[in-house]
């Protein structure tokens, strides 16, 4: 390996002292145009990186954020990343994504080695509870906003959906398609995002004698589970299955679609009418087209990042903490045929 | 609150700092008396060990940076998940970004991975970055091709045969009897890009009879296929081709929504034919089931970690090079009408 360049290399070449290195490379307006070549030009003959971790031991911070996501595969969280990308480069911040794949342990290690990083500030979208964990990277001095569930605590800054609400329009809309035997498919329970769309089903459901409402628990929300449990209701005896479904997310309703469609021959929406959440971008373009319930996704990102902008400038006082997005009902040919 | 240091540590456990610093990193060296001493004062005072400080003694951290071209892509999260669980399996964590395909954000992602003193950079380039790449060689930072073939083998890759992918899907098309060709995708310079379009050619050049038009768009997302889907339904019936084989699956499943509009006649595959590349999870789910090119994505992850490991614990190796054989998916969107 080739010895490491230092300013001290830098100096000797540009004849400039170690302090106008230093100015130059902290407080470039300090030095004097000429010799500001002479250094960038030294910089650039002797390959000179400027040596971070040195460098953010001084300073202490470093100009990125993190983006912790449960499961960056899923189309929803690429498109919040793409808002919050947009943002945090308008303001010259860098982005780094770390995937928990749904792991707690992983999502403590990301936690554990961005703080250790000095990132700048966190963005944590989660399925466990994480705030008393964001409290204490916060009490450290590494502040964060909490993406995808409104917190609980008024310090810690959120950014979600009203899931109640979303909960509630997808159940309601079944009902008003004529519906009476619901299902809510989606779990586990334990995850705030899935129980408060099943509470808002509830309500719906309760103003609503004469329906009846099962939840078939899924261990997970992806694709493949969707494909485990349309393959059951299917396996049940026609009067038995539900003939509304509402699934907790996009995946299990394309999933669920693509079984019951494909394998089995069910008729979606007459025998079945089934809604999503999230309206992912391939909804539009499933084999039948995906009724679901739609959050501003690029403008989540966006406000995430003005949240933790606001912190890390010290100037978040009378700004509200917690931005909670009304969702949307978006009607297709899944719950209402043409 | 100023955050605790090894010294405040040392302090309230009542043992010298050497003794702090042998419980973080040589605990075996220490009793379980002092070990246990020692983290019970780390969790009073919310200590946190500064990887910074630690990366200037150790060298490198126990991060992989990857580098990807469009986090929204399901192909990089299912690459990045494979290279995930295989840098799990070695004590390591991978970190994302995504360079959106953008030479600018490419450069400041490896300066920022350098400037982190990362174990390894994996990257699907965008645009020239073997220079770049070599600086980070010499620096002790190896570095492995996601994605892509290496143009001159001085850095080890892992990819696909994009060219064989491409003949395969053309070749698909002409054998359904299909003879007017187009090709979307772009920016051309992408090399995955290039090479499928230059497998399309060959494919084109065997069979007298056929041609190839090609549609260059802007970046490969369904947004921009649909754009160029548009385009095509918009022509005279007799200007339009008879196929479409897109440079990915997003591209593909927007051209299908553009297509497939409720007041457009075209059918596909009755009037165009339609294969897509990658065969991510939402092509069997759409609205006419997706032909595609399948690629190991996750094993490819997979892979391109191992051999990082590999270079990193021996960079005297000699690079290596791992192509994979694309293989073809058939279904709806391109069957036959014979």
């Amino acid at each position: 390996m080739v010895a490491r360049v230092g300013i001290r290399e830098v100096a000797t070449l540009a004849e400039v002292s170690l302090g106008t290195v230093s100015h130059y490379i902290n407080h470039p307006a300090r030095v004097s145009p000429e010799k500001q070549e002479r250094i960038q030009r030294a910089i650039d003959q002797l390959g000179f990186v400027r040596n971070n971790a040195a460098w953010q031991l001084r300073l202490g911070r470093s100009a990125t954020i993190a983006y912790i996501a449960p499961d960056v595969s899923n189309p929803f969280f690429a498109t919040i990343a793409e808002g919050v990308e947009q943002r945090a480069a308008a303001e010259g911040y860098s982005v780094f994504i770390a995937n928990s794949g749904r792991s707690r342990e992983r999502e403590d290690a990301y936690l554990e080695q961005f703080e250790a990083q000095r990132v700048q500030g966190l963005l944590v979208a989660s399925h466990d509870p994480v705030e008393e964990r964001l409290l204490q990277a916060r009490q450290r001095g590494t502040p964060s906003v909490l993406v995808g569930q409104r917190a609980i605590s008024p310090l810690q800054p959120s950014v979600s959906v009203d899931d109640v609400t979303g909960g509630y329009l997808a159940a309601k809309h079944l009902i008003e398609c004529g519906r009476t035997r619901i299902a809510f498919v989606g779990g586990p329970l334990a995850i705030r995002q899935v129980a408060d769309r099943y509470e808002g089903a509830s309500r719906a459901i309760a103003e609503h004698p004469g329906v009846t409402f099962e939840v078939i628990n899924t261990p997970d929300r992806t694709i493949a589970e969707g494909h485990v449990v349309a393959a059951a209701l299917a396996a049940r005896p026609e009067a038995a299955r539900p003939d509304g479904v509402f699934a907790v997310n996009d995946l299990l309703a394309l999933g669920m679609l693509q079984t019951l469609v494909v394998d089995h021959g069910i008729r979606v929406p007459d025998d079945m009418a089934l809604i999503g959440y999230d309206d992912i971008e391939f909804g539009a373009s499933s084999i039948i087209p995906l009724s679901s319930i739609r959050a501003p996704h690029e403008e989540f990102g966006i406000a995430a990042v003005s949240l933790l902008l606001a912190e890390l400038s010290g100037e978040a006082g009378d700004e509200p903490k917690h931005v909670v997005f009304p969702p949307t009902l978006v009607v297709r040919a899944s719950t209402v045929s043409r | 609150m100023a955050a605790a240091s090894v010294r405040d540590v040392a302090q309230r456990a009542g043992v010298s700092v050497g003794t702090v610093s042998n419980v973080l990193n040589r605990p075996d060296k220490v009793t379980a008396e002092t070990v246990a001493r020692v983290m019970g004062a780390i969790d009073d005072l919310g200590f946190i060990r500064n990887d910074a400080a630690r990366q200037l003694r150790a060298g490198h951290s126990k991060t992989i940076g990857l580098v990807v071209l469009d986090v929204r892509n399901p192909f990089f999260t299912d690459v990045a998940r494979g290279a995930e669980d295989e840098a799990a399996s070695a004590g390591l964590t991978v970190i994302l970004g995504n360079s959106d395909e953008n030479s600018d954000r490419e450069a400041a992602y490896l300066d920022l991975f350098e400037e982190q003193r990362v174990h390894g950079v994996l990257i699907s380039p965008y645009g020239d970055i073997t220079a770049r790449l070599e600086r980070l060689r010499q620096r002790g930072i190896q570095a492995v091709l996601v994605d892509r073939s290496s143009g001159d083998a001085a850095f080890s890759s892992v990819s696909v045969d994009d060219l064989a992918g491409g003949r395969l899907a053309v070749e698909h098309l002409i054998a359904q009897g299909r003879s007017r060709i187009a090709f979307i995708g772009g920016p051309i310079q992408i090399r995955q890009v290039e090479d499928r379009l230059a497998g399309a050619r060959t494919a084109v050049a065997a069979h007298p009879g056929t041609e190839l038009e090609t549609i260059e768009i802007e970046a490969l997302s369904v947004l921009a296929g649909r754009a160029a889907g548009i385009e095509i339904a918009q022509r005279a019936p007799d200007d339009r081709p008879d196929a479409v084989f897109a440079a990915n699956d997003l591209v593909a499943m927007g051209v299908l929504q553009a297509l497939m509009m409720r007041d457009s006649d075209i059918r596909v595959p009755r009037d165009i034919s339609l294969i897509g590349y990658d065969d991510i999870d939402f092509a069997s789910a759409a609205v006419v089931p997706l032909s595609s090119i399948r690629q190991p994505s996750a094993l490819i992850g997979h892979t391109a970690v191992e051999i990082l490991l590999e270079q990193t614990a021996d960079p005297t190796a000699s690079p290596r090079q791992v192509v994979f054989e694309p293989e073809l998916v058939v279904r709806e969107s391109s069957r036959g009408l014979a």
